[in-house]
This record gives C-alpha cells, sequence and structure tokens, in this order.
C-alpha cells in the first residue's frame, strides 16, 4: 500500500511556493507532488511521457488543479480524467484564482468535485490550502 | 353599386320623360288629324246642304214671285195666271198647281180638265197645311207620285191676301234632280252621303251606296241640317277608313318612338360599359392587359397617365426603400458584429483580468506576509510597516480588481426578466449587513410588496451596493436609519423605488461624479471604499431601461431612486 499524497497542478511558480509553504507549515510537505502544465498531469497520472516508470494504479488522494494552464487547460484536463476508467473517480478540486461563474459551472460539468477560489489574502489561503489537504488526505474517505 | 349600373339608371332615367313626351304628343298628333278630318267631312256635308238650298231656294223665290202675282187667285184672269205658270214650268221644268185654303185644285199646269185632279198625296197636304198655318213656304217629304211613279218632292209657297194665306202655290221634284248636285261633290272613296227628310226617309244617296250600318259608328256620322227643307245631309265613313289613318299614323310614330328609345338605351349602354371599362382599367392591376377600348375618353386616359406615372414613381420609391433597407440591414448588421468582437474582446479581457492579474498580487501579499512570518523577528519596526503596506495596497488592487469585474459583468450577458419581490430582497440584504456588524445598530424601515420586474442577480447587485453604502454612510450618525420604499423621483416625478439614509450625504455640486467609476466624494479614513459600486448599479439600472439618481445634502442623508419596469406577475420564487 502506497502512502497517499497530493498532486498540484500548477504552472506558477510564487503560488506553487506558497502552497508548498503552507503545506510544510501543516507537515504535508513530504506527500506533495508537482506538475506544472496540463500534458504533465496527464502523464503523471496516465504514467506515460516522462513519468513513464511510475506506477498507473499509484493514483494521489487529490488533485489541486489550476485552470489556465499551458498546453491544455484544467478544464480539459479534468474532461480527460473523468473519460478515462482509471481516474473516473479520481478526486479532484479546482484551485483557481477565477471567479469567473462559467469556469465554475464548467468544473462541476466536467466532474470537478469541488471549485476553491484562491484567496488574494496570504493568511485565508494558507487557511483555505491547509483545510483542503487536511481534508482530503485526512477526513475524506477514497472512492 | 358598379358604374356600369348606375350610368344605366342614370340613361334609363332620362329617357323615360322623353318616352312619357313622344306619347302624348303621337295622341295629340292623332287626334289633330282626326279633328281635320272630321271638320272636312262636315264641310262636305255642308256643301251638300247649301247646294240643295240654293237649288230649292231658288224654286221657292219664283213660286213666290208667282204667288204674289195679283193673276193669281183671280178666277176671271186665269188665262194669263197659266200663261205666268206655263213660263215656270218652261224655267224649271215643273208643274204649278194652285190650290185653296181646303186643298182643292184651283189651276194645275198639268194637261187635263180641271175638277177631275187626283187627291194630294198625304206629304203634299201635310206641307200644304203646314205653308197656311205658318204663312210661309215650306218643302213636304218624300212621296211616291201615283201618274209617273216618281219619288218626288213638294214646294208650297202661300199666296198672300192681308198678311193670310189666301191660297198656295205648289210645285213638285223628283229626288232624281238632286242626284246631280250630290255628283258634284267630291267623296274620298268608301265615304257616302245621303239626303234624308223630315221623317228619316232616303231622299237620295250616293252611288256606291250605303256602308252597312254596323260598320259605321256614331263618331263616323256627320250631319248637316238644310235651311229651307226640313232635311238633313248624313256623311257617313266607315268605321275601318275612320280608323286607317289614324292608326297608320299612330304606328308610324309608335315604331319610330320605339326605334329611337332602343337607340338611346342602346347607345347609352354601349357609352355606359366602356366609360365603366374605362374607369375600370384604372384600377386594374398593373402588367394586365387593357381592355380593349373602342373610344378612348381623354380625361380617363389622362387620369391612366397620372395614376401609371405615379405607380411608376412609387415603385421606384419602393425599390429605393428596399435598397436603403438593404444597405441599413448591412449597416446595422455590421454594427452588429462589430459590437460582439468588442464585446468578445472586453469578455477575453476580462477572464484574463480575472486570472492573471490576480496571481501576481497574491504573490506581492503572500510573500510579505511569508517574509513577516518567518523573518519577523529579525525585521525592525519600520521593515514590518513597509512589509504590511505591501499587504494592504495588494488587497486594495484585489478589491479593485473585483470591482472592475464586477462592472464589467453588469454590462454583459443576456438580461432575464424575473418577477422580483424587492422587499423580500432588502430584508434579507439588510440582514446580512446587520449581522456583517452585530455591533451597530441600524434603524430599517422597508415598504412591503414593493414588486418589480428585471434580472434577479444583477438587481441584488444594485440593492447590495445602495443598502450596503447606507449602511456604510450612516457610521457617523446618531441614530442609523435606512428606508426602502416605493416613491418619486428622476426630475419627472416618475415613481419608482427609494432607497433613503440619514447619513453623511454629499454635496449636489459633485453629484454628476457620483455614478463614474473610482471617482469618489468622501476620503477613505472617512468612509472606505473603491468607487465601483454606484457606476455598476447605474449600469445595471440603464440595461433595464431606467435610471438611478440621488438626492442628498451634506449631513442630511442621502435618497437613491431609480425606476424600473413594475412587475407584470407575481414572482414565483422570491429569494427570501
Amino acid at each position: 500500500m502506497h502512502k497517499k499524497n497530493i498532486l498540484l497542478v500548477e504552472d506558477n511558480p510564487q503560488d506553487e511556493l506558497l502552497v508548498l509553504r503552507v503545506l510544510r507549515k501543516s507537515h504535508l510537505a513530504n506527500v506533495i507532488d508537482v506538475v506544472r502544465d496540463g500534458q504533465q498531469a496527464l502523464d503523471y497520472l496516465f504514467a506515460s511521457g516522462e513519468f513513464a516508470g511510475r506506477s498507473a494504479s499509484n493514483l494521489p488522494a487529490i488533485v489541486l488543479l489550476d485552470i489556465s494552464l499551458p498546453r491544455l487547460s484544467g478544464l480539459e484536463v479534468l474532461e480527460r480524467l473523468r473519460s478515462d476508467r482509471r481516474t473516473r473517480l479520481l478526486p479532484v478540486v479546482v484551485l483557481t484564482s477565477s471567479d469567473e461563474e462559467r469556469d465554475r459551472v464548467k468544473s462541476y460539468e466536467n466532474g470537478a468535485n469541488s471549485f476553491v477560489r484562491k484567496p488574494l489574502d496570504f493568511v485565508e489561503f494558507a487557511e483555505t490550502v491547509s483545510r483542503l489537504g487536511v481534508y482530503w488526505l485526512a477526513t475524506n474517505e477514497a472512492p | 353599386m358598379s358604374l356600369h349600373n348606375f350610368l344605366t339608371r342614370l340613361i334609363l332615367l332620362c329617357i323615360a320623360p322623353l318616352v312619357i313626351l313622344a306619347v302624348y304628343l303621337t295622341f295629340a298628333q292623332v287626334q289633330t288629324l282626326r279633328a281635320d278630318r272630321d271638320l272636312e267631312a262636315t264641310q262636305r256635308g255642308r256643301n251638300l246642304a247649301t247646294a240643295i238650298d240654293q237649288y230649292i231656294g231658288a224654286r221657292v223665290g219664283a213660286l213666290q214671285m208667282l204667288a204674289a202675282s195679283p193673276l193669281a187667285g183671280d178666277a176671271r184672269r186665269q188665262k194669263e195666271f197659266r200663261q205666268e205658270a206655263q213660263a215656270f214650268l218652261h224655267n224649271f221644268g215643273s208643274h204649278i198647281v194652285v190650290i185653296d185654303r181646303q186643298q182643292n185644285t184651283l189651276l194645275t199646269t198639268r194637261p187635263g180638265k180641271a175638277g177631275q185632279e187626283p187627291a194630294l198625296p198625304p206629304a203634299v197636304g201635310a206641307a200644304a197645311l203646314a205653308v197656311i198655318a205658318r204663312a210661309a213656304p215650306t218643302v213636304s217629304n218624300v212621296y211616291v207620285d201615283s201618274s209617273s211613279g216618281e219619288t218626288m218632292v213638294a214646294i208650297a209657297v202661300p199666296g198672300l191676301r192681308d198678311g193670310q194665306a189666301e191660297y198656295l202655290v205648289a210645285t213638285a221634284l223628283p229626288t232624281r234632280q238632286f242626284e246631280q248636285q250630290m255628283e258634284q261633290v267630291a267623296l274620298p272613296p268608301g265615304w257616302s252621303l245621303a239626303v234624308l227628310d223630315g221623317n228619316g226617309t232616303t231622299i237620295v244617296r250616293t252611288s256606291t251606296g250605303a256602308a252597312q250600318p254596323s260598320a259605321v259608328d256614331a263618331s263616323g256620322r256627320f250631319i248637316v241640317n238644310a235651311a229651307l227643307a226640313p232635311w238633313s245631309v248624313v256623311l257617313e265613313i266607315p268605321r275601318t277608313i275612320y280608323r286607317e289613318p289614324l292608326i297608320r299614323a299612330a304606328t308610324v310614330l309608335a315604331i319610330a318612338l320605339t326605334g329611337a328609345t332602343l337607340i338611346s338605351v342602346l347607345g347609352g349602354m354601349l357609352a355606359s360599359r366602356q366609360l365603366s371599362r374605362s374607369v375600370s382599367s384604372l384600377t386594374a392591376p398593373p402588367g394586365t392587359a387593357p381592355a380593349p377600348r373602342i373610344v378612348e375618353i381623354s380625361e380617363i386616359a389622362a387620369a391612366k397617365r397620372l395614376l401609371d406615372e405615379s405607380a411608376l414613381h412609387r415603385d421606384a420609391a419602393e425599390a429605393e426603400i428596399r435598397t436603403l433597407n438593404v444597405s441599413l440591414e448591412q449597416r446595422v448588421a455590421q454594427r452588429t458584429a462589430e459590437l460582439l468582437a468588442t464585446n468578445c474582446e472586453l469578455d477575453a479581457f476580462a477572464y484574463a483580468v480575472s486570472h492573471d492579474l490576480r496571481a501576481p498580487l497574491r504573490g506581492m501579499n503572500g510573500f510579505s506576509q511569508a517574509l513577516l512570518e518567518d523573518y519577523g523577528d529579525r525585521l525592525d519596526g519600520e521593515a514590518k510597516l513597509y512589509l504590511e503596506q505591501i499587504g494592504s495596497a495588494s488587497r486594495k488592487m484585489g478589491q479593485l480588481i473585483d470591482g472592475l469585474l464586477a462592472l464589467s459583468r453588469s454590462t454583459r450577458g443576456e438580461l432575464q426578466r424575473d418577477a422580483i419581490d424587492l422587499s423580500a430582497m432588502a430584508r434579507r440584504i439588510t440582514a446580512d449587513l446587520a449581522s456583517a456588524d452585530p455591533a451597530r445598530e441600524v434603524a430599517v424601515d422597508i415598504e412591503p410588496g414593493l414588486l418589480v420586474e428585471g434580472d434577479a442577480p444583477m438587481i441584488e447587485v444594485v440593492m447590495t451596493n445602495l443598502l450596503g453604502n447606507a449602511f456604510k454612510y450612516t457610521g457617523r450618525s446618531a441614530a442609523p436609519a435606512v428606508r426602502v420604499y416605493a416613491g418619486e423621483g428622476g426630475g419627472g416625478g416618475q415613481r419608482g423605488i427609494c432607497v433613503a439614509d440619514n447619513g453623511a450625504g454629499f454635496d449636489m455640486a459633485y453629484a454628476a461624479q457620483l455614478f463614474e467609476p473610482f471617482r469618489r466624494l468622501h476620503r477613505q479614513e472617512e468612509f472606505p471604499g473603491i468607487g465601483i459600486g454606484l457606476a455598476t448599479a447605474q449600469r445595471i439600472i440603464r440595461r433595464h431601461g431606467g435610471e438611478l439618481s440621488a438626492v442628498s445634502a451634506p449631513n442630511a442623508g442621502a435618497t437613491f431612486w431609480f425606476s424600473i419596469p413594475a412587475a407584470s406577475r407575481s414572482p414565483e420564487n422570491h429569494h427570501a
């Protein structure tokens, strides 16, 4: 049995740094993997491309998915994950700067388990990310 | 009524008096003809009567001369008298008889012995009695002479002595002598003449003979009395001959009249048909072949030309309008496309702002905060203050971005038309505002039953902004109060919704700046804000076809008024 971890899909290095800092402070830093665009996220999850050496069955407990990503957008990644048998039930939280209604609606339509806006204020941001990590790793029962 | 029918009636109406007049004239003409012929017939009868009178008159005169002779009645001078009588016989060819009052023959020119005279025929006797009684000449009725068997009449005149008829002188005439008189009267064919005596016995009659009595009407019989004899002249015209010229004249006139009427009616109908066809051709749709016209009526042809010309002009104008419409539609389509493109760009811009402008801010805020947290113990007070300023500035900018996006959203997207219970919405928002700052006591008065129609989420943005402002700007009031009610405003006294407070208010001199984005009438340290709420609210109200305005004075509160269509139906789902 593999240790459950978090996959962060985030192309903004500052956001990545801040998320990692928060998780470290919450003692969750050792369970996080980071990819920086949509294609990389798919390669990681399906153990293909640069992640060919991974075991495809070793899925994270939760995927924190940004929407505005280079190459494949977060919404497209979500669509691919839901159309694949292996990742159909994988918990995905859309974590984005946007508060556009169409993003929120589209995320849920594409099968997001949750939609969370990144708060601008760092204190709120830290609190939100910390709660997410704790909830999905400790509280939530995996499918 | 069609034009053709109208004209036909007109023609018949015009012809009817003419027909009546013509019938009257025909009748009058026939009457005149008849009167002329009656006059002619009477005249001819009178001529004959006059001729007979003259004939008898001559003999009466001669007999009177003879009777006046002193020889007459004198038995002694009978021989001389006989000679005189012989002269009469010589002139007139008739015998003379002298009779006394007792009807004894005194003298006769007839050969034979005196005293052996035959008795006087009764007709002569009656005449003799009349002569004696009247002492005047008399003509007898017809009798048949016993010796000769001829039809005769007698003429007797008195021989006067002291005014009394002492004796009378008579002569007899055979009636055939009158035939000569009759022959002199020229008669049209079929006509007949007769002379009757006082008894109605025919004295003489035209050789053609009388028509059958049944063939003669009273109107065809003309009677003239002779003056000297008690006779009458009768002229008879048989019914058939009497009526024939009248019938002929009437027939000719009737045929002529009927013909003229028929020609008038037919001509009129023909003209009316042509006229109505000509007029119909005016209203015929363009392009149809014109009805064949034998006669072209110049006025109608002119009207037709005018109509055709105006139709041409109209067609040209319509074509121009169509062209203009097409070009207008093209321009509208072009403008719409441009507008859509602009909106798309704005949309894309807002989307990018939403995503990409926030991330760097979060970085600034996040790292300044991280610096404080991780290295705060190594920083002095001023360094910490600077880091806090970075955080504050980034938060402010985040608010500005949120405001800009809200403003942008207020002009984008489809506008829904929901029935909204504005009172319920206001109660909910004020409840939220009150719970956000439980330390404050704000008196809220909301008129119930304010129903409007609009896009519910957008109207909620408006009400949130207006009520948020009301709560914010009453922050320094002694007894803060907020009121929501239906009232008049906007300068024109139009009905609308009012949101009033008793807060800080503003100077009306700056009212125009109130709705400009990022313009504020209060300093940040008095009342914080970014100056985007009212600009957003005004855009939303304008998109609903309404208007938003404000009335205020410094420290006297402010009343915001907006117009919006009233609800045409009850809210199905109010957001209470």
